[in-house]
């Protein structure tokens, strides 16, 4: 197994606590909101029934509980916020960590006999492949939430939909299961362009300290120009472009921040890098 | 060969290498030898560039240093690089799946040397273990080439003496020793070469058996010449 494979399956086991605790954290919330939302719905149908109001008359009232609903309720999004939060978080500590305090682990890491992007994709695709983990096992838990409902509410009250319908008209779902193919390729390499970038920035720091944060900042704005570069073209010369244009523009330049962050971390961690 | 050849480094304005150029062998004990704050650490740092130069070139027998060749030059640093959270035993584990130069049976040696107990934390061990796991870590690589950041330094009595009967051993032997000190008294008759820093510059450059036979000074008395 090579350097990098090692370096990776080492970075996933030193994330996997935090990691499956994101995981478990996830489910149990949005379990336990799917339990207090439906207990609150079969509390308030049981009401209009006492007070005599028919099956049809209660649903014109409260609509149906189904899982598409459920998926804009804060107990579902909260969680999903949450995970991008924290690996976001993540996406920076994974760095500063081997720095900071008493760890000094960063040495060990630097001499060890391979090229030193072998670090930086390893660590890049921890956190891209936890993304990709978080979002498989949203999906799995859409098939759990789609199995319990029935089992709390009763078919009158509830109405069978497709997981592909939730995902299609769910909250947040467009982002974390985009529709097309070529769109799923766009969202996922865009933010694997976001990481590649915000690891760019974090070296700059680790390379020159104060002066990196200023050089950090500008690779930050160049960045920005650089990607909305299609939109700013527009803006400025108002040719409007079509959506499959816009589309194509913004892939490009999407790959070249990709290739420009590797070139600029590869020539920071092999020549600037300081510990 | 280690060869350093005219490494310059600035920090600010301030240079701190100015122009280091020295040369260290295979089988030879060579210590690089300066008063505090002379740049004796960003020397071994910036062979295996963990700091950028501003300027000067490392050659590891002929060749240039790269970071692939580090399966032939290991780098102790005055601290221990592995991960607080780790017992001894995951350590060498880690370095035996990363460097094809681990040595198995060495490291065992080395255990049962420094009287270390492999399921302890690193967190838990005391300064002067941790440093002998620091040097187990790096002696246990089948490596030409050592360099050793301030060794002694900050550990008490009886892990120093462990520390340095290290250097008189076979641990050791056949092997290019670099290492940095600002104190030579207890291994100076371990000491093949010594190269003394001052100014950001080598101000000498000597073997301590020439030095004792020819001028019959010993380190201490040159080390006084220079900096007094």
């Amino acid at each position: 197994m090579n350097i990098f494979l090692k370096l990776l399956a080492f970075e996933f086991n030193r994330f996997k606590k935090g990691y499956l605790s994101l995981i478990g954290l996830t489910f149990t919330i949005q379990g336990v909101g799917l339990f207090f939302q439906s207990r609150s719905y079969l509390s308030k149908v049981e009401m209009l029934k006492e007070e005599g109001v028919s099956t049809q008359g209660i649903l014109s009232q409260l609509g149906h509980f189904d899982l598409l609903n459920y998926t804009y309720s804060l107990w579902f999004v909260a969680p999903i916020m949450l995970g991008i939060v924290a690996l976001l978080f993540y996406s920076v500590f994974i760095w500063y960590r081997d720095w900071l305090g008493k760890n000094t682990f960063i040495y060990r890491l630097l001499l060890l006999p391979a090229k030193r992007m072998s670090i930086y994709f390893a660590k890049l695709f921890t956190i891209f492949l936890s993304v990709l983990g978080l979002v498989s096992s949203q999906y799995l838990f859409l098939h759990v939430y789609k199995w319990l409902i029935p089992l709390i509410i009763s078919e009158e009250f509830t109405q069978v939909q497709s997981i592909a319908q939730v995902i299609e008209q769910g909250a947040f779902m467009v982002f974390l299961f985009p529709k097309t193919l070529p769109f799923f390729f766009f969202a996922y390499l865009t933010g694997l362009m976001v990481l590649m970038v915000l690891f760019t920035l974090i070296l700059f720091e680790r390379s020159f300290h104060l002066k990196g944060i200023l050089l950090a900042t500008g690779y930050a704005g160049l960045s920005l120009f650089i990607y909305f570069s299609p939109a700013i073209y527009q803006l400025y010369t108002r040719i409007i472009f079509a959506n499959s244009e816009t589309f194509l523009w913004f892939s490009i330049m999407g790959i070249v921040l990709m290739g420009l962050s590797i070139l600029v971390s590869n020539f920071l961690l092999t020549k600037k890098i300081t510990v | 060969m280690i060869e350093v050849k005219q490494l310059k480094k600035k920090y600010g304005k301030r240079h701190v290498l100015k122009d280091i150029s020295f040369q260290a062998h295979k089988g030879e004990i060579t210590c690089l030898i300066g008063v505090n704050g002379v740049g004796k650490t960003t020397i071994l740092k910036g062979i295996m560039n963990l700091t950028p130069l501003n300027g000067g070139m490392v050659e590891i027998d002929g060749k240039p240093l790269t970071s692939e060749r580090y399966e032939d030059i290991t780098f102790i640093p005055d601290t221990l690089t592995m991960m607080p959270s780790m017992t001894v035993k995951q350590s060498m584990d880690f370095m035996k799946d990363y460097y094809r130069s681990w040595n198995p049976k060495r490291a065992e040696d080395l255990l049962t040397f420094f009287k270390i107990k492999k399921e302890e934390r690193i967190s838990d061990l005391s300064k002067g273990n941790k440093a002998k796991v620091n040097m187990l870590l790096g002696l246990a690589l089948d490596v030409d080439y050592l360099l050793m950041d301030e060794p002694f330094s900050g550990i008490d009595l009886f892990s120093r003496e462990q520390i340095l009967s290290v250097f008189s051993s076979h641990l050791v032997e056949d092997r290019g020793v670099l290492l940095t000190t600002h104190d030579l008294t207890d291994f100076e008759t371990l000491v093949d070469k010594v190269v003394l820093i001052d100014d950001g510059q080598v101000v000498r450059e000597f073997y301590t058996e020439e030095m004792r036979e020819t001028e019959g000074k010993s380190v201490v008395d040159v080390m006084r010449e220079v900096y007094q």
